[in-house]
């Protein structure tokens, strides 16, 4: 009930963006956030680069791939 | 005359020959002029916007920032920027294509209406982009006088004169069609020197290895505050969906999906162009060019130490390709926020021809002015241009996307997020506060979101129609 409520309020409010469109920002940008919190990729380093360079990297790599794959495969609004 | 020079003689008359060949189109409306007709495919989109984005930033600056202040630094700041990629694909671009305008203000100006996104919103463009095109100008001068052994004020010069010419005359189609050169040069260059540096100087971990060994700054990040990190990604991302140059490569698209799937694979091509650059091309400068004066030169020391003068003169055309694909599309919004802007109503009412005369006059107005201000250039040209477009990102990022998703966003909340955003992201930038560099965006983007909702709470709710109309840019 709790949630329908909030559901309702929610469309209320907003304009309804599509769950795989939410679903990939939060992926992308709940990994970019864990770059900036872990203090362990900033302490260690691979190839005298630190861990934190090396996971802007693979973001870097993910992201536009994971979004052509997206985009491609029936991403809505 | 040398081969470099000749190489780069053809290569700005070409840019110029396809000024000239669209001259005709673009002179045909405004939609022509500003947004190519909306005409432009996802292939030829996807090149452009790739281009407009990698500047003579993404080539000298990206190197000589990863030279100075540390690969982890550097790659912060570049997957920011590829990460506002999908900010701008999912959020903006499909809403902001149906609304069918030319500029961002267009847009602001409809859902807010009144004087703050009237007036202020183009002079922020305006200001930002401005320094954004001196740092492109230096770019420029710096690699001719290093690869050509041109005066940099005559490189300025010539590279200013024959840009803004092609811009005045073509519009948006020359911008498109000689930045789809331009990112295609630039893509050869950069991965071509990066394989052929592998080639000679062996694995890229190997050499990583080797040069972090050398100069362990390279590779560390104990010198930079997680706030500047943070601050850098933060700024980038928020830029991409609202700086106008990316903006309005939206409105050229043919419909909402392609201009989404072209934002997608102008961030692939960008991803690869700065990590060949990054990880390969800038340990190979460390190693055989330690102690640079301006490490903005890191790139230019490499082709001038490593390659024969054919290769060299391709370098410099791809590195005035990225500046003037850059520069181009910024001077194409400049223009856009003077002339369809601010003095867009004066001219309706003043007819055709002046209208066309303005339209080819103020170019040349913002280049030259440019162009004085680059005699004297700035040390560092990522972190410089980097600073005027946080200005951007801080006034414009929370409106647009309250603006485009958030049904209670209001004319008060709208002009108050504007105001907000920019007040406090100067007063950090450029008050003397103690605080880590680029931090201040943080700020001000938490500043302009409660400005957003404290207004927004307080004054009435948006007219109908302009609800109406915001409601059928979501539906499919």
């Amino acid at each position: 009930m709790a949630g329908a409520v909030e559901g309702e309020v929610g469309r209320l409010m907003f304009y309804r963006l599509g769950g795989k469109d939410a679903a990939f920002l939060l992926v992308v940008f709940g990994l970019s956030a864990v770059g900036f919190v872990l203090p362990q990729l900033r302490a260690r380093a691979w190839h005298g680069v630190s861990w934190f360079g090396w996971w802007m990297a693979a973001l870097m790599v993910a992201g536009p791939l994971v979004g052509y794959l997206h985009m491609r495969t029936g991403a809505r609004r | 005359m040398s081969v470099e020079a000749i190489l780069v003689g053809v290569y700005l008359a070409s840019c110029t020959g396809i000024g000239v060949y669209f001259a005709r189109r673009g002179a045909d409306s405004e939609s022509e002029y500003w947004v190519a007709g909306r005409s432009i495919g996802v292939a030829a989109n996807a090149m452009a916007i790739m281009a407009s984005l990698a500047s003579g930033g993404s080539i000298i600056g990206v190197m000589g920032l990863a030279y100075k202040s540390g690969i982890p630094f550097t790659l912060a700041l570049f997957a920011g920027a590829i990460l506002g990629f999908p900010l701008a694909a999912v959020l903006v671009a499909a809403p902001l294509r149906r609304f069918e305008s030319i500029t961002i203000s267009d847009f602001l100006t409809f859902r807010y209406p009144g004087a703050v996104a009237r007036w202020c919103v183009p002079l922020f463009i305006l200001f930002s982009f401005t320094v954004y095109i001196v740092a492109q100008m230096k770019a420029a001068g710096i690699t001719a006088q290093v690869l050509l052994g041109m005066e940099y004020k005559t490189a300025v010069t010539a590279s200013t004169l024959v840009f803004v010419a092609y811009v005045s005359l073509g519009g948006m189609l020359a911008v498109t069609w000689t930045d789809v050169v331009q990112g295609t040069l630039m893509l050869l260059v950069v991965l071509g020197t990066a394989a052929a540096l592998t080639y000679d100087q062996g694995a890229p971990l190997a050499v990583l290895d080797r040069a972090t060994e050398a100069a362990p700054k390279l590779g560390e990040m104990t010198q930079t505050p997680i706030a500047s990190l943070l601050g850098i990604f933060t700024l980038w991302a928020a830029a991409i969906p609202v700086i106008p140059h990316i903006v309005m490569r939206v409105f050229t698209a043919k419909d909402a999906e392609g201009a989404r799937v072209s934002l997608n694979l102008a961030m692939i091509l960008y991803s690869i162009l700065i990590l060949a650059a990054v990880l390969i091309i800038v340990p190979v400068g460390i190693l055989l060019h330690p102690g640079l004066q301006d490490a903005d030169q890191v790139f230019l020391k490499v082709m001038q130490g490593q390659f024969p003068p054919f290769v060299r003169g391709l370098g410099i055309a791809a590195v005035l390709a990225a500046v003037m694909s850059t520069t181009d599309a910024l001077l194409l919004a400049c223009s856009a926020a003077v002339t369809h802007d601010l003095l867009g109503p004066f001219l309706a009412r003043k007819g055709e021809r002046v209208r066309r005369l303005t339209t080819a006059a103020v170019p040349w107005a913002i280049g030259l002015f440019a162009m004085a201000c680059a005699y004297h250039p700035p040390k560092l040209i990522t972190t410089f241009y980097s600073s005027a477009i946080g200005l951007l990102s801080a006034s414009l990022f929370v409106p647009l996307l309250a603006g485009l998703w958030w049904k209670k966003a209001n004319r008060i909340g709208g002009s108050a997020s504007i105001l907000v955003g920019a007040v406090v992201y100067l007063a950090l930038e450029l008050g003397g506060f103690a605080i880590p560099k680029f931090s201040p965006v943080l700020f001000a983007l938490a500043a302009s979101a409660g400005a957003m909702a404290l207004g927004s709470a307080l004054g009435k709710p948006p007219a109908p129609e302009i609800s109406l109309r915001i409601e059928r840019l979501h539906a499919n």
